[in-house]
């Protein structure tokens, strides 16, 4: 049985799990349900960042760009260009033991690629998600729904996964930004274009 | 402030939510327009259809909800019951055109005449949408504004069957509300409210002139159709309700105006008068326009326009006809034919006197005739008159 998370609840993953290593991270959500407008194309992405905050460089900034991390413990499992259907719309797989030991947490974000030109924003995604499933025997560990309270934002910080007295914790942030993924890119200390 | 898609918050920052909340929308462009307010269920359902409010059921059961005028909707949050969840306010077009074809949508959310929220969209914040949902009020803990801005391109039909609602093509009469006549029908392109001169029976007002000289005017006639008191049938006794006019020129020819005889007129030539098509069903949401060329008014002495049914029996007040003259510069001037009572099949609606070959005067008329010729005489036109057809 999955543990429900609300915005801001941060909880035990490994310590509660001795012995966890690969996990998937599962990002979906719902969008426009009328006709008309462009179609959404929503993409989750995962930076590793240090205690700082920030990533060392581009390369710990894994998205539809860069799909795996030199160390493997991070892979993208590719782009989903339209969200459709049920369960995860977008996946990444988590080596925790292949974690370089700099990287201090994993921050997983949601973002909307042409927002600006499309004119969408998070206030029109529904249903949106994250969940860690235990990858040995395809357990759900933790699931956060984000519900519906985003607005104008273009970028959502999911939740973080992070290093505490040697255990991974998991933190669901579920904050919204302005700005899209270059915000976000700039906000983690990556240069983007 | 200026509300943009997707965005979403919590009334209370803007509003006093225990007290009446004022939702006003206006659509302008070459359709008809129908506002609808849906209060729906947990599950997104229209499960009752007493919170369906729109023209022809303007009150929820307890006066929740209530429809002024045509657009405007003041809603009682707190006295809404627990099982309605959500309001949707929407815009479905009658007929032809989409939403993409729109000049503008705009939504006003206000209190106490205050406005906190503005939506203003056009048509290019649509496609073919023949229906949507402009916002959405939830409750989520407390009660939340959402704005959609989207819909359906098989507009009010695929609405419905969103919210539950019964399929139009159900053989068994759908659950609309019993029929009401329809509030004042509007003239489309809908003008905005605050720009509107109302004559009363015999009052006389001035066409403004912009700049140096008259421009076109512009005289629509509309009026709403039986069929209009439901989403869902046809009327039988549809009438066809016709624009024209008796005009008079200062060099003493006369004549007339009208679709009947395929006196349709010229704007560039003689008479300067000239009638835009035929709209026999009403449902063609310009209605129908006569127009006449300010250039020319040195040549023109007076113009009395009038409406007659052609076909359907003379249901004046099922018509619930409106004209409304427009010239640049001038406030738009509606004349409602707001006297029912007559079987007679011709009503002379206005006149338009020269006054210094600078502008128009219009004085609201509404007599009514069993045919032109009396009309022509009450006038003093006297010209010749025989019957012909379409």
């Amino acid at each position: 049985m999955a543990i429900s998370l609300k915005k801001g609840q941060k909880v035990d993953l490994t310590k509660t799990n001795p012995g966890l290593s690969k996990i998937l991270i599962g990002l979906g959500w719902d969008t426009n349900k009328y006709d008309g407008g462009s179609a959404f194309d929503l993409d989750a992405a995962a930076f590793m960042l240090g205690e700082d905050g920030k990533a060392k460089s581009e390369a710990d900034f894994i998205f539809y760009g860069n799909l795996k991390h030199a160390s493997e413990s991070v892979e993208h499992l590719g782009d989903n260009l339209t969200g459709e259907g049920d369960g995860d719309d977008e996946e990444i797989k988590i080596d925790l033991s292949k974690v370089p030991a700099d990287v201090a947490k994993i921050d997983f974000t949601v973002t909307i690629y042409d927002a600006d030109t499309r004119n969408q924003n998070f206030g029109q995604v529904s249903n949106a998600f994250i969940r860690i499933v235990d990858e040995a025997n395809n357990t759900e560990l933790i699931r956060y729904d984000l519900g519906e309270d985003f607005s104008i934002e273009t970028a959502v910080v999911v939740a973080e996964l992070y290093r505490h007295n040697g255990e991974w914790k998991f933190n669901a942030i579920g904050s919204g930004f302005s700005g899209g993924l270059s915000a976000l890119c700039a906000n983690f200390g990556i240069d983007a274009e | 402030m200026n509300l943009q898609r997707g965005f979403r918050d919590k009334l209370e920052k803007y509003f006093d939510i225990n007290q009446d909340i004022d939702i006003t929308m206006n659509t302008f462009g070459s359709s008809v327009y129908d506002y609808c307010c849906f209060g729906v269920d947990s599950a997104n359902k229209l499960s009752d259809d007493r919170y369906m409010v729109f023209y022809n059921q303007t009150s929820s059961p307890d006066g929740e909800i209530r429809l002024n005028g045509s657009s405007g909707f003041r809603v009682s949050l707190r006295s809404l019951p627990l099982t309605v969840n959500k309001l949707v306010f929407t815009v479905s077009i009658d007929g032809n055109g989409t939403m993409g074809n729109i000049s503008s949508h705009s939504l006003k959310v206000s209190q106490n005449n205050n406005s906190a929220l503005e939506l203003n969209l056009s048509g290019t914040d649509f496609h073919s949408e023949k229906a949507i949902i402009s916002i959405e009020i939830y409750r989520k803990d407390t009660w939340r504004i959402a704005v959609i801005a989207g819909g359906f391109n098989g507009g009010l039909k695929d609405l419905l069957k969103f919210y539950g609602g019964t399929e139009i093509s159900a053989p068994k009469p759908a659950p609309v509300p019993k029929p009401a006549p329809r509030p004042a029908s509007t003239p489309a392109p809908e003008p905005v409210r605050l720009k509107k001169v109302e004559l009363k029976k015999g009052q006389k007002v001035n066409l403004q002139k912009s700049g140096s000289s008259l421009g076109e005017i512009l005289i629509n006639l509309n009026w709403s159709q039986p069929s209009k008191k439901s989403f869902f049938f046809l009327g039988s006794n549809a009438i066809d309700l016709d624009l024209g006019c008796l005009y008079e020129m200062k060099n003493g020819k006369k004549g007339c105006v009208q679709a009947l005889g395929n006196a349709f007129g010229s704007l560039d030539r003689f008479p300067f008068i000239a009638l835009d098509g035929d709209d026999r069903t009403g449902a063609n949401s310009a209605g129908e326009n006569l127009r006449i060329n300010g250039k020319m008014i040195s040549q023109i002495k007076r113009i009395l326009i009038y409406t007659f049914i052609y076909e359907g029996v003379a249901n004046w007040k099922q018509a619930d006809g409106v004209v409304t003259v427009k010239c640049p510069g001038s406030p738009d001037i509606i004349v409602k034919m707001d006297e029912y009572g007559s079987n007679l099949k011709t009503c002379a609606i206005a006149l338009l006197e020269n006054q210094n070959d600078e502008t128009f005067s219009v004085e609201k008329v509404v007599r009514f005739f069993s045919n032109q010729e009396p009309m022509d005489r009450a006038f003093g036109w006297n010209m010749q008159w025989s019957v012909g057809r379409k």
